[in-house]
């Protein structure tokens, strides 16, 4: 027998006024005599009645608006997602981006917080708030309480968004939008070029206000409950709830960090406080990760409900269901430093991140053996594959596939590697696909019938939503798999044109069309049960028999009865607990082991990242300053001087990097694949080091940003320089090796034939830095042009002032042609930096550019060599309230490398 | 709530635990989920940094899910 409870009096009953022992407070009876007059003429309408269910008790009534309120910003949250692949789909099959970089960076940022919060967070709630007040059997009480909690999380998402314009003009709604991860300084006034406005902080206050407000409003029920066992009672939570608690417990935990770093980042924008941005994202990231894992006990509480409800058995072993819900309390707020696991955190932060990251291991693995083992000895004629067992099946699939990613880039050494790669994509779209959404749709497909008191209008609408997600998601897992095996940055648009990243982001396109379109048959099917479903009679059925009721009306011709089995426990308790000891002792066993081989290269890792370590005799000493869109290079050893975005060295030599960040973090990311990675996050405020070879090969190797830090984040791309050691090299050998596998080295042109067309992004032919060109020594020639038409608003080399699209190329017209921007052709020295080697002059737009003249063997650069100063401000909308947006961009220049 | 009450004494055709009850299925959906978790690290097996800093881990896993099997393949029905 499971643990079952009566079902509650309110699916059935119908309204149940709230019995009144004393007159109600004034702003309580005014706001019930607004909702009554608000509810009552919408409740004879059928529609809305059936849809909100306006006729039934407030409970249920809260609970539905939440699950349409989650469905709605699941929707459009996916649409976000659709509209940044689109782009990617655009560019990777033609070229071509059409949204403006502000609304590409936005959409990213809102697809997660739409989704996260909106959608889940608040699904969260609703269901875990039904089955809480159901199983407990307690009567729900403080009606408002919740309507504030419901209320203050769907406008926290609205505040998030930023300033919302009715009638937009060219470019706006995203204007100047958000900045994800909260990584200060990013945002803030005064210490970052990309400033937010106030509305991001004050949604991160409502968001906060709306979940604490509702785990008090469950800790109140939660004490109504043990008040109301008689003394000496005997009765414990059905198993399920615990891990509805743990989500309690862990919600002020976790949203409790956030309330500090937006507090200090507020107090820095507006009041002048200091600032150590380190600091302050190790607080944000107890909140980051913590709220992976307040989200993540959605499948686990849905799968420890479900998978004993459609078993009719037991949990296989409650007392290790308590030990993990305890342990994931414990464990869950220390995760978030393995987010910087490549800062310049001390070595023993991030060491103990990774142990106790290795450690949360052991709930998740108590969780799902004992889920596995609850159905060892279930019949096939016992268990009926409704679209709820299908569910579960995939959340409890995509829990293991998800959760077993995560120690692999759990290792600090692994870390480098994977870091702000599409790897990480893959990991936690794993986790929210295949476990979140799909753990939340078996309970929903389970408890819906309860709430709005119908069956499942159509079987078929939900097979083909099921199919749809499961294989929509699986596309979309697998192609971040690819693109991330390849090295590619996370939340990237401009990606290297190459046909295996074109494919994938073609097909990751398709795969969340996929999935997009599966939502719409749910939306449907829910309508249309709300609207036309038939009643479910629920009389007399226990908890357990109204689920599996429920969930029958999902599957077609079943005959396993609904009814509870009894069943006598042939197997004892302490016989299945050594069985669950054996297996979390192997568990701890291997963590260990694991733990112990991992830990050289983990501390080597972190400790020359944290310190400079005694480089060779001849090494090149870079000092790299991070300016938010580009570095400054400055270089001491065999070669000497300063550049803008070039590192410099010999085949070959030794780099010692000491480097410091303002305006945001940054990450020297050079994804070698036949060489060892490098990848070093920079935060304002630190200093991260990092010693590393210079391939043996010269050629030129892309270094971009790995760091999404402001809408320029695309052109925000380096080049490492290897020139040859001694005499001249014609990149023959480069090119055979592939150039060390850097998916991001510009591609190698001959320069008599190279036609270098700016583009819209201010990128010669779509790369960043731009096609390196190769000729031999003697006459060299190349031609170039920038065109009108690439004058826009995704081109940094004309600030907006304008709401007018065509005000740019206006600009342009009316100053001859002519931006005031040095272009020339200048030879890397060993001794002096560059020296220019061409007259200097002026940037030319809709000019062809014949360049010709004579060179010696010898690295060059060609085109803009320093970054161009930028700001956005269309119509004076820039300002402290919308926020503003500047910064120092760099994206019109190559190498041009002269052979012998 | 109560576990005592006596099973229905008429003889069960059906083996308790086939191939394509419920707990085969899901046991095979850990192996696809826990292969493609080992696939996905091995994925990145030609990086030189792979073999000291992956393997430890990668090789955990695939341990981890071998005896996850074989303990729970020996372990007593929930009975």
């Amino acid at each position: 027998m499971t643990e079952s409870t009566p079902l509650a009096p309110s699916a059935e009953v119908g309204y149940l006024p709230e019995p009144i022992f004393e007159r109600p407070p004034i702003l309580t009876r005014v706001l019930e005599t607004a909702e009554d007059k608000i509810r009552e003429p919408l409740a004879r309408r059928k529609f809305f009645q059936r849809l909100f269910l306006l006729d039934r008790d407030w409970m249920t009534r809260i609970t539905m608006l939440m699950l349409i309120g989650a469905m709605v910003w699941g929707v459009i949250g996916g649409l976000d997602a659709y509209g940044f692949q689109s782009q990617a789909y655009g560019y990777a099959t033609s070229g071509t981006i059409a949204l403006t970089n502000q609304e590409i960076y936005s959409s990213i940022t809102l697809h997660g917080l739409r989704m996260l919060f909106g959608f889940a967070q608040q699904l969260e709630m609703g269901l875990f708030g039904l089955l809480a007040i159901n199983a407990m059997g307690v009567k729900p009480r403080h009606k408002w309480a919740l309507y504030a909690s419901v209320g203050l999380i769907n406008a926290s998402i609205m505040l998030l968004e930023g300033p919302f314009y009715v009638w937009p003009a060219f470019n706006d709604n995203y204007f100047p939008a958000l900045g994800w991860t909260f990584s200060s300084p990013l945002g803030i006034q005064g210490q970052s070029a990309y400033a937010i406005s106030p509305l991001w902080f004050l949604g991160w206050y409502a968001l906060t206000a709306a979940v604490l407000i509702w785990a008090g409003w469950m800790l109140v029920h939660f004490r109504d409950w043990l008040r109301s066992r008689p003394a000496g009672a005997a009765g414990r939570l059905p198993v399920s709830l615990l891990f509805v608690f743990a989500t309690v417990i862990l919600i002020p935990i976790t949203y409790g960090p956030l309330l500090v770093s937006t507090t200090w980042d507020i107090g820095t924008y507006y009041l002048g406080w200091g600032l150590d941005p380190l600091v302050n994202q190790v607080i944000f990231w107890m909140f980051g990760h913590g709220i992976v894992y307040v989200l993540f006990l959605i499948p686990v509480a849905a799968l420890y409900l479900l998978i004993p409800i459609l078993s009719k058995r037991p949990i296989y072993s409650y007392r290790f269901a308590i030990l993990a819900a305890v342990l994931f309390i414990l464990l869950t707020p220390l995760l978030g430093i393995h987010h910087l696991f490549l800062t310049a955190l001390p070595t023993w932060a991030t060491y103990t991140t990774m142990v106790i990251s290795f450690l949360i291991i052991i709930p998740s693995a108590v969780t799902f053996f004992s889920l596995w083992m609850t159905m060892k000895g279930v019949r096939r004629s016992q268990w009926e594959w409704n679209i709820v067992a299908l569910f579960a099946l995939l959340a409890f699939a995509g829990s293991i596939a998800g959760g077993l990613s995560g120690p692999d880039v759990a290792t600090i050494g692994a870390n480098v590697d994977l870091h702000n790669s599409l790897f990480v994509l893959s990991h936690f779209h794993t986790i929210t696909i295949l476990a979140i959404v799909t753990g939340a749709y078996a309970v929903l497909y389970a408890v819906f019938p309860l709430l709005c008191g119908r069956l499942w209008f159509s079987t078929w609408l939900a097979r083909i939503h099921f199919l749809a997600t499961a294989i929509g998601g699986i596309i979309i897992v697998v192609c971040f798999e690819g693109l991330g095996t390849l090295g590619i940055l996370r939340r990237q648009i401009l990606f290297p044109n190459l046909p295996a990243v074109d494919l994938y982001n073609v097909l990751l396109f398709a795969g969340i069309i996929v999935i997009l379109v599966g939502q719409l048959f749910f939306v449907l099917n829910g309508f249309l049960t709300a609207y036309r479903g038939r009643p479910i009679v629920t009389s007399g059925l226990s908890f357990d028999e109204a689920i599996r009721t429920a969930a029958r009306s999902t599957c077609v011709g079943s005959t396993v009865p609904v009814q509870d089995l009894p069943i006598q426990r042939k197997v004892t308790r302490a016989r299945r607990e050594r069985v669950e000891k054996l297996w979390v002792g192997s568990v701890i066993v291997l963590i260990v082991i694991v733990l112990a081989a991992a830990t050289p290269q983990a501390l080597s890792v972190t400790n020359g990242i944290t310190s400079a370590t005694n480089a060779p005799a001849g090494s090149e000493y870079i000092t790299l300053s991070g300016q938010q869109y580009y570095w400054t290079v400055h270089e001491t050893g065999p070669i000497r001087g300063t550049f803008d975005n070039a590192i410099v060295a010999y085949a070959g030599q030794w780099i010692s990097v000491n480097a410091t960040a303002t305006g945001a973090t940054q990450s020297l990311y050079i994804p070698f694949r036949s060489l060892p990675m490098v990848n070093v996050q920079v935060v304002p405020g630190s200093e991260s080091h990092a010693l590393f070879q210079a391939p043996s090969t010269p050629g030129v190797y892309g270094a971009p940003d790995g760091e999404f830090d402001g809408p320029w984040f695309g052109q925000d791309a380096a080049a490492l320089i290897v020139l040859p050691s001694s005499g001249a090299s014609d990149l023959s050998t480069f090119r055979a090796g592939g150039g060390a596998g850097d998916i991001y080295n510009p591609p190698v042109l001959t320069a008599a034939s190279a036609n270098l067309v700016g583009d819209s992004e201010g990128l010669f032919n779509h790369s960043i830095p731009g096609p390196t060109l190769y000729a031999g020594a003697g006459l060299v020639s190349f031609r170039w042009e920038v065109p009108l038409s690439s004058i826009g608003t995704n081109n940094y080399l004309v600030n907006v002032t304008s709401n007018d699209p065509n005000a740019q190329q206006q600009y342009v017209i009316d100053h001859n042609y002519t931006l005031p921007y040095p272009v020339g052709i200048y030879e890397i020295t060993a001794t002096h930096g560059l020296r220019l080697v061409t007259a200097p002059q002026s940037l030319r737009i809709d000019r062809v550019v014949n360049e010709s003249l004579p060179l010696a063997s010898g690295v060059y650069l060609y085109g803009l060599v320093s970054p161009v100063s930028y700001s956005y401000n269309p119509d004076g909308q820039s300002n402290g309230s919308t926020g503003s947006q500047l910064g120092e961009v760099m994206g019109l220049w190559g190498v041009l490398w002269v052979g012998p | 709530m109560s576990e005592a009450v006596p099973r229905p004494s008429e003889p069960d055709p059906e083996p308790a635990n086939s191939w394509r009850g419920p707990f085969a299925i899901f046991g095979y959906a850990v192996a696809v989920a826990g292969g493609w978790a080992v696939y996905e690290m091995l994925a990145y097996a030609d990086l030189p940094t792979f073999t000291v800093a992956m393997l430890p881990t990668v090789t955990g896993i695939a341990i981890a899910l071998a005896v996850f099997f074989w303990i729970g393949s020996r372990a007593p029905s929930n009975e």
